[in-house]
């Protein structure tokens, strides 16, 4: 079957871009894997819906970010899929920022990822691993830039908490 | 900025990524999958919104009781009043 040149332009996309949106979108999804491929998938799909409109406006990333992280917030909201993970009691933010503990694993990371609210993960991810501006993420996110620069400071000061916490606790088990 | 970028790195340095060069096939697949459902649907809403436009109105003038008087047509004309010619005077 001949090709159109939606399919060309959408192919090269996919194939340019695919392997990094699913690395980042595990981000989002604190390490799973499946499910940063299903959110990647869905959005691709619906991006290929929109190529005409989205290939014109150049803005074929931010749509398919804005899909992933809405549907990934819509994903994590749905209470049949219900995946934070608790923990017993968060610290309070410690005022001044402190340098992330030392030694961490990977595993231990994601797991303080996976204790923030999607709203903050999808912040940070945006903000500090996309490099997007504030005004680039509030537009994405669908909020105010306050909101998104509110949610990147809680974010980030819960992490240094939630690790420096697993720190203390694989030091004096 | 740049340790929480480091921090997200780590979070990711285990993961396994996905093997080989992505295949764009299978999301093309998928999209022509989704555009052909979303045409579909749009064509569906179209036909519905259409047979409303027509059968709705059918419906209602079909359905409307056959007791009521019918309106008065246009063209029929009253009929007219008979001249005053009663009376001694009337005919002089």
């Amino acid at each position: 079957m001949p090709r159109s040149s939606r399919d060309e332009e959408f192919s090269a996309f996919v194939q340019t871009r695919r392997t990094g949106l699913v690395r980042s979108a595990c981000l989002l999804t604190a390490g799973d894997t499946h499910l940063a491929e299903d959110l990647v998938q869905t959005a691709l799909a619906r991006l290929y819906v929109a190529w005409p409109k989205v290939r014109r406006a150049g803005t074929e990333s931010a749509y398919v970010w804005r899909i992933v992280v809405n549907a990934h917030i819509d994903e994590v909201r749905r209470p049949s899929r219900r995946r934070e993970r608790h923990v017993p009691e968060l610290p309070e933010a410690a005022a001044p920022p402190e340098p992330f503990p030392d030694g961490l694993a990977g595993g231990e990371v994601r797991a303080a990822l996976a204790a923030l609210p999607p709203g903050m993960r999808a912040a940070v991810v945006l903000r500090h691993w996309l490099d997007l501006s504030v005004g680039e993420t509030a537009e994405l996110m669908n909020c105010s830039e306050g909101t998104v620069k509110s949610q990147t400071a809680k974010a980030s000061a819960r992490l240094r908490d939630l690790l420096s916490h697993a720190a203390v606790e694989r030091t004096h088990p | 900025m740049n340790d929480v970028k480091d921090l997200l790195e780590l979070a990711l340095s285990d993961v396994p990524g996905p093997a080989g060069r992505a295949d764009p096939a299978a999301d093309l697949a998928r999209g022509h999958r989704l555009l052909r459902r979303r045409r579909l649907a749009g064509l569906a809403g179209l036909t519905a919104a259409v047979l409303c436009g027509v059968l709705v109105p059918l419906a209602l003038q079909g359905s409307a009781p056959s007791h009521h008087p019918a309106p008065a047509t246009a063209g029929v004309e009253p009929p007219a009043a008979e001249p005053l010619t009663v009376g001694p005077d009337s005919r002089a």
